[in-house]
């Protein structure tokens, strides 16, 4: 951080007053003060309205409720007190719990590290994962038999709403928020990222919108699964408010991490590192930002008007009165489709990235890399409405978002054929990463080959709604994104943390997974396309095999989560040993740093002097001068 | 498809060394010429949705063309990825990192000749198949369908969804509303979905045919029955608690004469009904359900 302009605070503060610090804990007692206020003030206001007295059912004191907990949880976390400062026109102090340091205590509160806060949101990320995969394991024994007799029916569809908004939550920020904050900035060579306290605001949101979500159970759930399609949201109980606000949060937090880092990878590059050696991954978080940036909002605004509908009365849902469910429909699925690839796209930059380093080849067409990852971006926006080929909206739109959706596959095409072409005549090293790159090959190819069907108008009659969809985005979320960011888990996390996982542990988790989830989810394209819908509680009892196979299937999947848990407590906490500086052989730029990083990154901003990737190349310089002012490379400007 | 592996002549390959390229051709064009011939021609008729209407019969068409398509690219990449994990993996011996090849124009010119081909082919024929001869191809076409049957009017039947299930008024039968359906066969029904609640989704599974049932919305599938026998209906879009249990399964093509039989009953028993309904029409908007404010 450039540390010239800024006046260090007088020390930290002293005994019984530290207890007061900002932090967490007054986080949560904030959070919990403003829930009171909130709800208070809700029921005020709302005392005397029809649709709250005698009702139960109290939606202005529960959404004021969250949004006064929401901003209690950003004051006592200390958001506020950087900008209290600048309005009452002191100079801004760098606080202690915003500054680079040592110790346990700086994950517990806000850092403007981002390396603290790539660690923080993929703790994060990955707890909210594990809860969501429970859900799963519960979704599954229900489904254990096709009466539904485990769970009753408003149980069940809280799970379900549970599982999907906590994956769709934890998985957009695991990659890009995790890896993405911790990596871009080493790999382009800065020591911070455009605005750190934005990053740091963007995830202390996540464990917000996660606790407002899962709320939802103390107040009755929502049925409305993570799609929230009204008048079904309109006419739920107040717990449906949870879903509204948490993925509001979620909206806002996403635009923030996709400005923050679109921002650091146009304007921070080192010298030298020009867009044509920019490391695929980078790529691959660019493209997502823009995707952020601009759909979230979407989001926000569609989730707002839902609020208002449920709170003020409006009716902008409501179809009697002028409203329109198909407005909620577009709204959402304008954000839902770009969102696919928010979660698709870093998984293919971990990728591209992680299969040269494997392979030891320069990758097999770069330009047509970048091409493939920025035309799914841009086609990504023109897509949404194959969500709604049934759903009664005009049909002569159809013939475009077929079309549209297809196209997609020409540039997914092309990722596919410079991820295999890297392997061609290479030296491949079947390292865990490098298994986990391969299986997310495998598993992509079946999502995308079972897309097809569902972008072709005639198949999708028959495949909508049905566990075939199910079973296909799956297969490129779970399949595709949760087997990359494994990955880069097995792959980055010695850098991260200087600590080596388990071989054995790591391999056991590899293969119980894969074929664990191929086991679940093959057995589900059957059961959609053979008639049975998704999201219901109990089913056709002709369906009762497929079901029992894919259960149990994924009580196995369940398990293999467990083996990677053992594995990371055993190997960074239990049994710890340190890792080599770069184990991989690696030529990326984050690995010619010291293991562990140090809080300052770069002892000086390097001078990139060639791309990531040239493996084999003879005569290739090194990826960059770490020292240009020793090596008399300071003035040299490249690119 | 040889010629879309990234092969690369003259990368300095020892003479010794096989012709990778061609292996894998030969191994792949073996594979796709046996799986892909069974997929079609094998398997193919009996993929769902079956054949019991034309709706179904040109899903399941589609279907199968598009399995043709997808085995023979999934079989090649599966055979060029095994073959290279197999062939150039390191095995421990001393040797430099693999040869620099950044890439090949032919093979990324023919790639995505290939792809945008698939992509041409797929989204025509589809979009041919459901504005032509599938006649919507069984799915909801919205209030104004642009692929409609031509000759003798069809007969309209309205499915109205609520939570948590569906029925069905006969407009040509003085509006009577019924708790099954029951549709005659050889000639063309015209379903028109709306629902009084929440958004559900008619999905008939053995005709083919699924249409979204939205509240104020008037939604129109075709499907022209080739034969008689039982289907079941399913709801098919997430409408609350009991959305698993929004099935029918009494739902039944019958005969011209069967029908007749059948509605006759349905009148002797629903008909004095009809007068106490709503008339008939496409949308029913509910009462509003005010709300807070």
């Amino acid at each position: 951080m450039a540390k010239t302009a800024i006046r260090p605070e007088t020390g930290p503060r002293a005994g019984w007053r530290s207890l007061f610090g900002h932090g967490v804990i007054a986080g949560l007692a904030f959070a919990a003060v403003g829930f009171v206020v909130g709800a208070w003030l809700g029921g005020v206001i709302g005392r005397d309205w029809a649709g709250v007295s005698g009702t139960e059912q109290n939606d202005p004191a529960l959404v004021l409720g969250y949004v006064f907990a929401v901003v209690g949880w950003l004051w006592g976390l200390g958001f506020f007190r950087y900008p209290a400062h600048r309005l009452r026109g002191e100079e801004p102090s760098a606080y202690a719990e915003e500054r680079e340091g040592e110790g346990i205590r700086r994950f517990f509160g806000v850092s403007t590290d981002h390396k603290v806060v790539g660690i923080q949101y993929l703790v994060g990320s990955l707890s909210i994962f594990l809860i969501g995969g429970a859900n799963a394991m519960l979704i599954r024994t229900q489904l254990l038999s096709s009466d539904g007799t485990i769970f009753a029916p408003n149980e069940y569809l809280t799970i379900v709403g549970l599982h999907g908004s906590l994956m769709i939550m934890t998985m957009s920020a695991a990659v890009v928020g995790g890896f993405g904050n911790f990596l871009v900035p080493l790999m382009i060579g800065t020591r911070r990222t455009a605005f750190p306290r934005v990053q740091a605001l963007a995830f202390w949101l996540i464990p917000a919108a996660a606790l407002v979500l899962l709320s939802s159970v103390l107040v009755g759930g929502f049925p409305s699964g993570w799609t929230g399609y009204t008048p079904l949201g309109d006419q739920a109980r107040v717990g449906v408010n949870s879903y509204y606000v948490a993925f509001g949060l979620v909206a806002i937090a996403l635009t923030l991490v996709g400005i923050d880092l679109f921002v650091t990878i146009v304007t921070m590059r080192a010298p030298g590192l020009t867009w044509g050696r920019l490391p695929l991954f980078v790529w691959g978080v660019f493209a997502t930002t823009i995707l952020m940036a601009l759909s979230s909002p979407m989001l926000l605004a569609a989730t707002f008007m839902a609020v208002l509908d449920r709170t003020v009365g409006t009716v902008n849902f409501i179809a009697p009165m002028g409203g329109s469910p198909f407005l909620w429909e577009n709204l959402f699925w304008f954000f839902g489709h770009p969102e696919v690839y928010i979660l698709a796209l870093p998984g293919f930059g971990i990728v591209l990235e992680l299969i040269p380093v494997f392979s030891r080849k320069t990758v097999w067409g770069y330009r047509l890399a970048v091409a493939g990852i920025l035309g799914v971006a841009l086609l990504s926006f023109s897509v949404w409405q194959h969500h709604l080929f049934v759903s009664g909206i005009n049909s002569a739109l159809r013939p475009f978002y077929s079309l549209s959706t297809e196209l997609i596959s020409i540039p997914t095409g092309l990722i596919f054929l410079c991820a295999l072409g890297t392997l061609w005549r290479g030296r491949i090293r079947l390292t865990v990463p490098m298994l986990f790159c391969l299986a997310f090959i495998f598993n992509f190819l079946v999502g995308g080959a079972t897309g097809i069907y569902l972008s072709d108008v005639p198949s999708n009659a028959t495949t909508h709604g049905s566990y075939f969809v199910l079973a296909h985005f799956h297969y490129t979320i779970m399949g595709g994104l949760v087997f990359a960011l494994f990955a880069a888990i097995y792959y980055w996390l010695p850098k991260m943390t200087g600590l080596r996982f388990r071989e054995g542990l790591s391999k056991l988790h590899f293969w119980t997974m894969f074929i664990a989830f191929n086991s679940t989810f093959l057995p589900l394209f059957a059961a959609g396309i053979l008639g049975m819908p998704r999201r219901v509680s109990s089913y056709d009892p002709a369906f009762h095999g497929l079901n029992m196979w894919a259960s149990i299937s994924a009580f196995v999947l369940g398990a293999s989560m467990l083996v990677f848990i053992v594995n990371f407590v055993l190997s960074q906490f239990l049994k710890r040993e340190p890792a080599e500086p770069n184990p991989w052989g690696s030529r990326g730029l984050e690995w010619q740093l010291p293991t562990p990083i140090p809080p300052h990154d770069f002892d000086e901003i390097p001078l990139v002097r060639s791309a990531p990737y040239e493996y084999g190349v003879p005569d290739a310089p090194p990826v960059a001068d770490l020292h240009p002012s020793r090596t008399g490379n300071d003035e040299v400007r490249i690119g | 498809m040889s010629s879309d592996e990234p092969t690369s002549p003259g990368s300095g390959s020892p003479a010794s060394e096989p012709n990778h390229g061609r292996r894998i051709a030969v191994i792949w064009f073996v594979l796709a010429a046996v799986a892909t011939p069974i997929v079609v021609l094998v398997w193919g008729p009996h993929l769902p949705p079956g054949d019991a209407t034309l709706q179904a019969q040109h899903q399941q068409e589609i279907n199968a063309i598009l399995a043709g398509i997808v085995t023979p690219v999934v079989l090649a990449i599966i055979v060029y990825a095994i073959y290279t994990l197999i062939v150039f993996r390191d095995r421990g011996e001393p040797g430099p990192d693999g040869p620099p090849i950044r890439g090949d124009r032919r093979i990324a010119t023919a790639w995505i000749v290939f792809t945008a081909a698939v992509v041409v082919f797929v989204v025509s024929y589809g979009t041919y198949d459901w504005l032509g001869p599938g006649v919507g191809s069984g799915s909801g076409q919205g209030p104004d369908p642009i692929a409609r049957p031509d000759g003798a009017k069809p007969l309209e039947v309205q499915v109205i969804a609520q939570q948590w299930q569906f029925t069905f008024r006969y407009p040509s039968y003085g509006g009577l509303e019924t708790q099954d359906l029951v549709i005659p066969d050889s000639r063309y029904i015209e379903f028109h979905v709306t629902s009084l609640d929440v958004i559900h989704s008619f999905w008939a599974v053995e005709l083919g045919v699924k249409a979204d049932a939205v509240p104020g919305a008037d939604n129109v599938v075709f499907v022209l029955p080739d034969r008689t026998g039982p289907f079941q209906i399913r709801c098919a879009e997430l409408c609350g608690l009991w959305h698993g249990q929004m099935y029918q399964l009494t739902a039944r093509v019958e005969t011209e004469a069967g029908f007749r039989t059948w509605i006759a009953e349905q009148e002797q028993l629903f008909g004095d009904v009809t007068r106490y309904l709503p008339p008939y029409a496409h949308v029913y908007y509910p009462q509003p359900e005010y709300r807070a404010g």
